[in-house]
């Protein structure tokens, strides 16, 4: 029997699956553009960083889909249909989530081991399947990735310098601290209705980490055509 | 600094671009900054992508930049500024 749990306030019902919603749109789009870099230079990495971004897409449309259902968006469900969708919506967010996270912590990182990435993902499972708290293990686990790639994006700013790689480094910044609030969130040690409240800002805070991504992203096409303007000027 | 490979596709083709589309192997070897073997294995490459063409010009044998190694100069701004921000 599986127990579906729905965290956040009654108002935020739907609003978190909205926020996911623009998360998995947002990575869509990153993705698109990470398909355009891998055709024209057909690199490696840049196909990994593709298939990365792609999974966590499908990851966050999963989650996005799921929470519709389960909070009654579109249709009212059976106990039994929701616990399924439940189970199927999470599991796909969760598995898609930490392999995406894997292959960017091995880019950035520069992991060219596979043994390596394999450790990492066999490494989760006990780590997920053992837990008392899926909940909990996830968004701890996905904390640890997530300040692991931080870093890595915080060297590279400090080594190219630009705005764009500033806003990926605070993009990055942001997603890990909405990890840290939605673990305290699961343990339900605030006091009144500040756990709540702390599910709020914890997707808030994801949604603006993605908004920076976004950002970074049309960044990245403005000041190209700045420097096309000034070579023709030229 | 060592170049990623993305900047030595680009530096060669736009040695025979600024060449006017056209250049000798030599020249290309020169401008290009590489030894005669890693130069080989890059104008495979390239050839293979459709980037660049062999041709035959006054009885010399060219390598000619192809539509698609003009478009690749062109999006290389974009694709470098992209690579770097996501520190690939």
């Amino acid at each position: 029997m599986i127990n579906v749990y729905l965290h956040g306030p009654s108002w935020f019902l739907g609003v978190d699956a909205a926020l996911e919603a623009l998360a998995a749109f947002i990575a869509l789009l990153v993705t698109l553009a990470s398909y355009r870099t891998y055709c024209a230079t057909q690199e490696r990495r840049h196909g990994y960083f593709t298939l990365s971004l792609g999974l966590l897409t499908l990851s966050f449309l999963s989650r996005s889909i799921a929470d519709s259902l389960l909070r009654g968006i579109f249709i009212t469900l059976s106990e039994t249909t929701a616990a399924l969708i439940f189970f199927a919506g999470y599991v796909i967010h969760i598995m898609l989530a930490f392999i995406a996270y894997i292959i960017l912590v091995c880019i950035t990182h520069k992991i060219s081991d596979k043994r390596i990435a394999a450790l990492l993902f066999m490494t989760l499972i006990p780590g997920l399947l053992l837990s008392g708290s899926y909940y909990r293990s996830f968004y701890g686990l996905s904390f640890i990735f997530l300040a692991f790639i931080t870093f890595a994006y915080y060297q590279n700013h400090r080594q190219v310098k630009t705005r764009s790689s500033s806003l990926v480094f605070e993009a990055f910044g942001l997603l890990a601290a909405a990890q840290i609030q939605f673990l305290i969130q699961g343990f339900y040690i605030l006091p009144g209705d500040w756990w709540n409240t702390l599910f709020v800002t914890a997707h808030v805070t994801q949604a603006l980490g993605y908004l920076f991504l976004l950002f970074a992203l049309l960044r990245t096409r403005l000041v190209t055509n700045e420097t096309r303007k000034n070579r023709h000027r030229v | 600094m060592k170049r990623a490979k993305i900047d030595i596709v680009y530096d060669m083709l736009k040695a025979a671009l600024d060449k006017g589309g056209r250049i000798l192997p030599t020249h290309l070897l020169y401008k290009s900054n590489l030894s005669h073997q890693r130069m080989k294995v890059y104008i495979d490459e390239l050839m293979q992508r459709k980037l660049l063409a062999q041709t035959e010009h006054k009885g010399k044998m060219h390598y000619e930049i192809t539509d698609e190694g003009r478009k690749f100069v062109a999006d290389f701004a974009k694709v470098k500024e992209f690579t770097q921000a996501f520190g690939l």
